[in-house]
Order: structure tokens, then sequence, then C-alpha cells
């Protein structure tokens, strides 16, 4: 899927008014990049700025607007070391990984047997899956805050992880994935006397690797995205992840500019780095499984 | 072929698919089912979190909402959001994608990056470029001339503010669903056409937008779910102001439920919430699949 996106061009677009068509274009792909680029460039320059310079250089628009005149790490400092930023990296790093262990665990064991075994029920039990896409989060949101309460868990890391772990979509991506697999391997590890677990693990996991990166790496981004839910469930500070943590430095009464760019970078250039590496997984997990 | 064998086998296939699957499951069980079963049940109570009263009140939830205006407003607000976001979203993304194609590799990159930065960092920047006399957006109008503008502060203008921040966030993934689409149209069907004397825009026309159908089907009914479940940047920017102009149903259920301790009422207003999408997309779908 991947390559066929990327990997056919046109060439309908040639003909006698090359020279004004492809001047035109490149204003246009100039002008999308700068869409979608300049909020970044402005908050990666103003992080590094000191508190006198976070103003000044705004309007008019200038090369300095972008780039800090003179560079400093004080903002970071005093996240790390007056507002406990380190604690809640290390909290959303945590979360996230404890998230996408459990979820790709349980997804691709139930994907396996829906998608491998006939069992009776088997329609039944996707089914059930299904449905919970037509139900948003949002619309049980209270309720699945008073189960947390009930169950014990407020203000504790289940409470931010569990509810997430079994995904839907997720499923539905390793099922698409582990019925492209050819009978013949499953046929032929059964007559070697593999039990239908040892098939699972040791023939049909390495199989889908590309759909478990995939996996791995959405899930990753939505439990680092995670907002309203942490807002909800916690209100312990050490339990702040870092979302709650940038979130704070904006609705803070003296809000302080300089500290939000600064926190708003640290929250985002770890994913933006490890979207450059995976940006194929990515692709290809959110249109094969249809996630939003 | 599947596994299928009469016996001994059936039984122990059908073991190990139940303990499989029982995991997921259960996750599925305590958060998904029992919450909309709980949600339903709610919506005829009232739930007091702080004193833990809880009583049976009948259609009291509904007949609330019925006549609550706030509500009505919030409904209306979500609609006006909803009728700003979703059409130019997908017109953008289809016009990206046709971009992207012929484009350079690092573009789609680029229009990809707001997808994975989260709706909290994307939600703050955009408040403070929005800032009326502090803010980037201001500045760049005034450098090409334009008077600045009160964005985030006027009630005329705050809610196209927030659609386009989520416009800009939300894009890539409706142009990654167009350019698959894009890749399902054998290039025969468009050098036939060029054959038979068609033009660049009536290619577009005859042969790419019918054949992109059912991408369109699909990308309004998932956007328009996530449009009805605008919260973040409404809840951390504008707090639903000015003067409740970006007031939507979400963040009424959120007030409901955690500020204003009702937790009957929010779970009706979740109720209709979830009922109002599901047959808008069961409607949608019946529609496409009718032609």
């Amino acid at each position: 899927m991947y390559s066929k996106i990327i990997g056919r061009r046109s060439d309908r677009f040639s003909g006698p008014y090359i020279g004004a068509r492809a001047l035109t274009r490149l204003a246009v792909l100039i002008g999308v990049a700068f869409f979608f680029v300049f909020p970044y460039l402005w908050l990666a320059g103003s992080a590094f700025r000191p508190r006198e310079e976070i103003f000044r250089y705004v309007n008019p628009v200038s090369w300095r607007t972008f780039i800090p005149v003179e560079p400093t790490l004080d903002n970071f400092r005093h996240l790390f070391l007056e507002l406990n930023f380190g604690r809640a990296l290390a909290n959303s790093f945590f979360i996230a990984v404890v998230t996408v262990t459990i979820t790709l665990f349980i997804c691709s064991m139930i994907a396996f047997a829906v998608a491998r075994i006939n069992f009776p029920g088997r329609n039944i039990v996707f089914t059930l899956i299904l449905a919970t896409i037509l139900i948003p989060f949002e619309t049980i949101m209270v309720s699945v805050f008073l189960t947390i309460q009930r169950l014990g868990l407020f203000d504790t890391y289940p409470a931010i992880i569990l509810p997430w772990v079994a995904d839907a979509f997720i499923i539905f991506l390793f099922r698409q994935h582990f019925r492209e697999i050819p009978d013949e391997l499953q046929d032929a590890a059964i007559v070697d006397g593999c039990s239908l677990f040892r098939v699972y693990w040791n023939v049909m996991l390495p199989n889908i690797r590309p759909a478990l990166v995939s996996a791995a790496f959405i899930k990753f981004v939505f439990s680092w995205d995670a907002f309203i839910w942490p807002l909800i469930v916690t209100r312990d500070p050490d339990l702040t992840v870092i979302q709650l943590a940038i979130s704070r430095l904006f609705t803070d009464q003296n809000v302080l500019w300089e500290l939000i760019f600064a926190g708003a970078f640290i929250g985002t250039v770890p994913l933006i780095l490890l979207f450059l590496f995976l940006q194929r997984y990515y692709i290809e997990g959110v249109v094969s499984s249809g996630i939003k | 072929m599947e596994i299928k064998r009469p016996g001994a086998h059936a039984i122990e296939h059908y073991r190990s698919a139940l303990l499989l699957s029982l995991p997921a499951l259960i996750g599925l069980a305590v958060f998904w089912y029992l919450p909309t079963i709980q949600a339903l049940v709610l919506g005829f109570q009232d739930y007091n979190l702080m004193s833990g009263s809880q009583t049976w009140t009948g259609l009291e939830n509904y007949q609330t909402a019925a006549t609550d205006p706030l509500l009505w407003l919030t409904f209306l607000n979500t609609v006006i959001y909803f009728l700003m976001e979703v059409p130019l979203q997908i017109g953008l993304a289809l016009a990206l994608a046709l971009l992207v194609q012929r484009g350079p590799a690092w573009l789609r990159a680029v229009i990809l990056v707001p997808t994975v930065t989260s709706m909290v960092v994307v939600s703050v920047i955009w408040g403070l470029m929005y800032h009326p006399n502090s803010g980037l957006i201001n500045s760049l109008l005034q450098g090409v001339g334009l008077p600045p503008q009160p964005f985030l502060t006027s009630p005329q203008q705050a809610m196209p503010a927030i659609a386009l921040l989520m416009i800009w966030k939300n894009v890539g993934f409706s142009m990654l669903f167009f350019l698959a689409g894009l890749v399902g149209i054998p290039r025969d069907y468009y050098e036939a056409a060029a054959t038979d004397g068609a033009n660049g825009r009536q290619l577009f026309r005859y042969v790419t937008l019918p054949l992109l159908r059912g991408t369109v089907v699909f990308l309004i009914i998932t956007n328009t779910v996530t449009a009805f479940k605008v919260f973040t940047p409404i809840f951390l920017i504008t707090e639903g102001g000015p003067i409740n102009a970006t007031r939507v149903v979400v963040l009424y259920i959120f007030e409901n439920a955690f500020r204003f301790n009702k937790m009957g009422y929010a779970s009706a207003i979740s109720v209709l919430l979830a009922l109002f999408l599901l047959i808008i997309s069961l409607y949608s779908l019946r529609v496409s699949r009718a032609r």
C-alpha cells in the first residue's frame, strides 16, 4: 500500500506552459508547506528565548520572529527544576509503553482467534468488537469514570491505562493482516503438532510484524496525546502526564509564554522524531484500520 | 481453508479461542459495554458524586434536556462548528492529496506532522498565535497590509478560529485516505478517457471524483463523529466563551458531570449525543449504499 501511495507520478502537466506552470506549482508547494510549518518554527524559536525577548520580535515579522537573538536554555531549566517536567515526561513514557505493550498482546490474541480459528460464536465476538466503534468514548466517559471509582482505581496508573488497551481499531487492523497469511503455514504447523498458542506465537505474530509496528506507534501517539481522560481520573501531582503539565502552563493565572513554548517543545519533539523514523508504518496503519 | 475438524479438536479450538479472546473481551466489557449500559441507566437517575445519593427520577433528565436553552445552544454551536470544519477539511484534504501525489515526498511528511502533534500542544500554540496583540497571525496579517483581527475574543470569529486550528491538525488524516483512494483508480481509466479527448478538468470530474465516492462517504462519517466530539481546544483556549459562542456539547457534558456534579444529567446528554451520532452514521451509510 505504502509504496503504491508514493510510487506514482503523473506526467499530465507537461506542455508548452511548463515554465509558468512550474513556477506556480512551486509557489503553491511553498505556500502549503509554510501553512503547516510556521507554527512549529515559532514554537521552536520561542522555546529558546529569554523572557525579555519573547514579545519583542513578533511584530513586524522578520527572521528574528522565528530565530532567538540570544538563545538560552533557561526555560527548560525552569521546567525541569521547578515544575517537575521530568516526572511528567517519565509518566507519559511509562504509561505509553505499558499501554502499547498490553494492547499489542491482548488485541493480537483476540484478532488471531477471530481471524484464524473456526469456533462457534466467532461472528458474534467480532460484531461485539466492532460495535464499540459506534460508541464514542466521550459519550460514556462519565460512566467509565464512575467504573474506575468503583474499582478503587481513581488516581492510579491503571486508571489512566486500562480503559484503552482493548482497542477495536487495532483488533480490526490485526485481523486484516492475519487473514492475509496463507493457510498452508498454519496447516503445516498444526500437522507438526503445534498447539494453537504456538501457532499464534511462533507462526502468526512474526508474519504480521509491520502491523505490530504500525499499531504500536499509533497507540503510542494516542496514549501520549491523551488529555481529557488523565484530567478526569488523576489528581495526584506525581501522576501528572506531559499534556496535563503543558495545559497547566497555559491555563495558569500568570501565563508565561516562554515556558509554554518550551513545554510544548518538549512534548512535541519526541513524537516528531519517532514519526520521521516510522512514517511508513504510521501511514500504513492509519489507512488500513481507519483509525482516527 | 481454516482449521475445522470435528470432535476433540473442535473442543480444543473452542477453548483456545476463548482463552485468546478473554483478556480483550474483559477489557471491552468493563470499559465499553458496561459503561454504555450504565450511561443509559444513569440518564434516568439523579446521581450526586459528593453525597453518593442515587435516586430514580424517570424521564426528568430528558425533560430538563428538552427545555434547557443552554443545551440547545451547545448543540447549535456544535452543528455550526461541524458545518465549518468537515466540508472545508475534506475539500482541502482532496486538494492536498492531488498535490502530494505528484509533489515531493517531504510535503506529505510536513502535512502529517500536525496529526502526531498532541491536541494540547496544537491548542496551546494556536491559542498564542491567535492572541490579538502578541500573536503571530495578526503580525503576519499586518505584514501583508491587512488589519489585525480579534479572533478568539470575538463571538463571531472564535468558532471559525477553532475550526481552522482543527482543520490544520486533522487534514493530514483525510489526505491519507484520499491518497489511498487515488492509488486504487486504475491508470487505464485515465488513458481511455484521455484517448476520448478528455482534458485534465474532465478527467478529474468524470473519472477521479466518482471513483473517490466511497472515500468521501467514509471521511464524512468519521469526520462528522470527530467534529461532534470536539472538546480539548475549546476547553483550553476559550472555555466556551466569549458569551457561550464556543460552548459545545462535550464541554457541556464535562461541565455538568465534573463541575456541577450532575452525573445523571450529563449521562442523559451523552445518550442523546450517542444516539444522534449513531443515526447520522447509519443514515449516511444507507444513503451511500442506496445509490
